[in-house]
């Protein structure tokens, strides 16, 4: 018996040997949790880029291998370290957002293994990470985006703004927001703190409403920025609320807020109605239009550029497995044409690129216009 | 702080102090006879919150259906839990029974988890409960003045059900000294199983209050409630109904006031609630409402 056991098994070993090699990508994403919503849509574009794509160039086929952080970032890193240590892979996809990327980048450091960040937008994420890099701009763009909008384009003078202490994502860009906005002659009136995972604002929001702000600015997740939006308006809170790209990216933002979220503006980055730069972009929204009947989805965009940008880096190396290579290549990605545009990383490895500013209208983000950098 | 956004505040303090107080009844009557901290409990919240979704969203029913029907199916999951986990521990050594209680606790979270999706669930709220009443300028919804009527008049009940009823002497008595009631012909078990099934449906009325108040749920909502209503039934006294709803009450204000005056550190909220706790088991172990445990309860 052991011996047909050890002759099936060492005919399978020569069988995959024979094939095309299999280089494997892992995937870190909150398929549940709080923000179980975000990681649903980055998968749904990555595995569509992954159909799109599923080979490279030298034949070798490309396998994802998807573990969820339940939101969390004690399980990303552990996904993390399983992925590297067990799984093999070559690449990490993930964990897309700041908390939770900024909690694996120091195994995938030691495991030299590169990672590849879809939307984790924190200023520290990329710091001193010779390995993670990202397809997204950091904060520091995004807050000064924020803060020049609020001012030249919405005209408020002063603002309030409510920072997720529990959010490394929050926290940075509430502090660039801030920065900015004092620099050019905008008046911080309060700076407000919550909790991920908080359901009752409204103390703080009648707290807030006494000092009549004209802007509120609530750079976190979905589910809070539509119960702070409800609360808001229960309390007859008039001011203009301005978001950032986690705020419309789960459609419970949408169906708790309702009408109390019309009219919100957000920054983002990518718009499915921004005009298109790429012929890859193009080609992308229309498949993925026909295929699902439905516009693609920003961190779905930017999961699949994430896919796509390790899998140029792969073709461009002799052995695709070999992860130091690889981690070089996806540094070195200069003018890429991405299916969210044109995208060239810094010597951070982060990725230069324009921002979309919308709004909420009808139950819908739409598009207002591009800021380039 | 003006006299009218004081007002707003003293509302907002006792809708949430009042949904605190819903959860922490069930935790003070479970320890009262048992003298086990249910972990559960803020789960078999959780559940209500999710059955009353459901019921909502996918059936479409009445609001006054669905919590029936969210009532039910907690008192089902309450009563089950008791049966299956609880009741063969009954001689065994507490620390047995309050680590079952988190096991089951783990085990309904990832039930819904498994069962809804890890998303985020968004809870219709029917067209009533999301007008705003505006008296002199405090601004509310009517969620806010229910709730606590409610609260009350399921508290009367219950204090009378207690107190006026041969179950609620066989409760008492119960809580007194499990063996000799035994002895005495009463079916401990069935008392048992009644303490729970007044325990979980209180705690699915507050489920539903919840989600009417915040419409968003997560598997995992259960778990910051279930224990500040723990750390409100320590303060009231465990073991003291009465108890259970000062302390929610309490605990709920000094929430809303804390962030009210001192919005910038709105991120510690969650801690005045162990910090309460921390107090109360350093000071005065029995709570306000104190009872000692050795004597008599409720």
């Amino acid at each position: 018996m052991k011996k047909i056991v050890s002759m099936v098994a060492a005919a399978t070993l020569m069988a995959s040997l024979g094939y095309a090699k299999e280089v494997k990508i892992g995937v870190v994403l909150p398929m549940s949790g709080p923000i179980g919503g975000f990681g649903q849509y980055a998968n749904k574009g990555l595995n569509f880029a992954h159909e799109l794509t599923p080979t490279l160039k030298n034949g070798d086929t490309v396998k994802l291998i998807l573990l969820d952080n339940k939101s969390d970032k004690i399980e990303s890193a552990n996904a993390a370290s399983k992925l590297i240590s067990s799984d093999k892979v070559t690449a990490i996809i993930g964990a897309l957002t700041s908390t939770n990327t900024m909690a694996l980048t120091k195994i995938a450091e030691d495991g030299k293994t590169p990672v590849v960040a879809p939307v984790a937008t924190n200023p520290l994420v990329t710091k001193r990470r010779a390995f993670t890099s990202r397809v997204c701009f950091n904060d520091n763009f995004q807050g000064a985006v924020a803060a020049n909008f609020a001012l030249n384009d919405l005209k408020v003078k002063n603002a309030v703004v409510i920072t997720d202490v529990k959010n490394d994502y929050s926290i940075g860009i509430s502090s660039v927001f801030k920065r900015t906005f004092k620099k050019m002659g905008g008046k911080i009136l309060k700076t407000v703190k919550i909790n991920q995972g908080d359901s009752d604002f409204k103390a703080m929001l009648s707290n807030v409403k006494s000092l009549n702000p004209e802007l509120i600015f609530v750079p976190f997740y979905s589910a809070e920025v539509a119960l702070i939006a409800k609360q808001a308006k229960q309390l007859g809170i008039n001011a203009k609320f301005l978001g950032t790209d986690g705020m419309a990216g789960d459609k419970v933002f949408f169906e708790v807020g309702k009408d109390a979220v019309e009219g919100f503006y957000g920054t983002n980055l990518y718009s499915p109605d921004a005009p298109k730069t790429t012929e890859a972009s193009k080609v992308f929204d229309e498949k993925f239009r026909a295929k699902f009947n439905e516009a693609p989805h920003p961190f779905g965009v930017l999961s699949a550029e994430s896919y796509n940008v390790i899998i140029a880096a792969m073709n461009a190396c002799k052995d695709p497995s070999d992860s130091i290579c690889v981690n070089k290549n996806i540094r070195a990605t200069k003018n890429f044409q991405g299916v969210s545009g044109v995208i060239s990383l810094d010597k951070n490895g982060d990725a230069v690129r324009s921002a979309v500013i919308e709004t909420i209208k009808n139950g819908k983000a739409v598009y207002l216009k591009t800021v380039n950098p | 702080m003006d006299l009218l956004t004081f007002l707003q505040q003293v509302i907002n303090g006792i809708s949430v102090g009042s949904m605190y107080a819903l959860i922490a009844i069930g935790y003070t009557m479970v320890y009262g006879v048992l003298r086990l901290i249910n972990f559960a409990h803020g789960e078999i919240m959780m559940v209500g919150a999710f059955v009353g979704y459901t019921m909502l969203a996918v059936f479409e029913t009445s609001l006054l259906t669905a919590s029936f029907v969210a009532v039910l199916v907690s008192v089902a999951t309450g009563v089950l839990t008791d049966k299956i986990a609880y009741k063969p521990l009954r001689q065994a050594p507490r620390i047995s029974l309050l680590i079952t209680a988190i096991g089951i606790s783990f085990f309904l979270q990832n039930s819904i988890n498994v069962f809804f999706g890890g998303t985020a669930k968004s809870f219709p709220i029917p067209e009533f409960f999301d007008r705003l009443i505006n008296i002199g300028g405090v601004i509310f919804t009517p969620t806010v003045i229910i709730v606590p009527i409610i609260t009350m008049i399921l508290l009367m009940i219950l204090l009378y059900v207690l107190y006026k009823t041969k179950y609620g002497m066989a409760i008492r008595a119960l809580a007194f000294d499990i063996k000799t009631v035994s002895l005495m012909g009463v079916d401990a078990n069935k008392i048992i199983m009644l303490v729970f099934i007044i325990g979980s449906s209180l705690a699915a009325v507050g489920g539903i209050f919840w989600a009417l108040s915040y419409p968003i749920l997560t598997p995992y909502m259960g778990i910051m409630i279930g224990l500040k209503a723990f750390a409100a039934a320590v303060l009231g006294g465990i073991g003291s109904v009465g108890g259970a709803v000062l302390g929610g009450f309490i605990l709920g204000f000094t929430e809303v006031m804390f962030v009210a005056f001192y919005p910038e550190l709105g991120g510690y909220r969650d801690a005045i609630a162990f910090v309460f706790l921390i107090l109360v088991l350093l000071v005065k172990p029995t709570g306000i409402m104190g009872i000692n445990f050795e004597k008599s309860r409720f």
